[in-house]
């Protein structure tokens, strides 16, 4: 497993993860229920979109106005909760 | 692999979890675990609530309530987070659940990249904290034979299917890697 200690497979690892981000945004985009989130209030389709583009859930949720578990719903019926 | 035997939950953990028919299969791997006050109060949905009254009634989890100390260790791992870029935002109730885990000895269960990834790249620093997400969760039940599917990635789709949460392939694969069930 990477550690810490060695370089090399810190890069490897860092590499890993660019390459998983860039993988669930993809999947985010290309699953996302356009006529779901556009039907929602604009707040809540604002964070949805940014869950979208960034994947943080955090700042996405605090932008929604919505509890977590609320949020999560939202995101399963958006069809982009994924990471 | 030698685990701890207690678990900390935090909320999305609870919140997929509560949507997966095999969700006690949790039990079956640790003996006990605890979900911190600033989790609980993330759960406000009936579905969690009512796999929270019923793991409690259970006598498998415990709330810990808050505590002075376990919130400046908390804000000590968010701040130390914060000055590294390559690892996402650490939030409150997550670094809460890393400091009491450090603190007893316990798997954190969660799915936030920051707390995930702070463990992958410095174990050391958390130890003997363990950080899993479900997608880990899922190889060591599917490893050690108490989840039985047809592989990993039949156990990892059905599990996606149930609580419409989809992984990374590219995770899945490192993962099934990670615990020697990668299939040829």
């Amino acid at each position: 497993m990477p550690r810490s200690s060695g370089s090399f497979e810190l890069e490897e690892l860092l590499k890993e993860w660019e390459e998983e981000d860039r993988e669930l945004r993809e999947l985010r985009k290309r699953r996302v229920d356009r006529e779901y989130v556009a039907s929602l209030p604009s707040r809540l389709r604002e964070a949805v979109e940014l869950y979208v583009e960034q994947g943080d859930l955090r700042l996405a949720c605090e932008l929604s106005g919505l509890p977590l578990d609320e949020f999560v719903e939202v995101l399963r019926r958006a069809g982009v909760w994924a990471g | 692999m030698s685990l701890p035997s207690t678990c900390v939950l935090d909320a999305c953990f609870i919140i997929d979890w509560a949507r997966w028919s095999k969700r006690n299969s949790l039990w079956r791997v640790f003996s006990f675990g605890f979900v911190p006050e600033p989790v609980l109060r993330e759960i406000s949905t009936s579905g969690p609530l009512r796999v929270l009254r019923e793991w409690m009634s259970a006598g498998f989890l415990t709330v810990y309530p808050s505590s002075r100390d376990i919130e400046d260790e908390a804000l000590r791992l968010i701040v130390e987070a914060r000055r590294n870029p390559r690892i996402p935002r650490i939030d409150p109730p997550e670094a809460v659940c890393v400091a009491l885990a450090r603190r007893i000895g316990a798997v954190v269960l969660t799915e936030n990249r920051g707390v995930i990834r702070a463990y992958e790249i410095a174990r050391e620093n958390l130890a003997p904290a363990v950080v899993w997400n479900s997608l880990r969760l899922l190889a060591y039940l599917y490893a050690t034979g108490v989840a039985v599917s047809s592989s990993f990635e039949e156990l990892v789709a059905e599990y996606e299917q149930e609580v419409k949460h989809t992984f990374s392939r590219r995770e899945v694969v490192r993962v099934a890697k990670e615990f020697g069930i990668l299939r040829a």
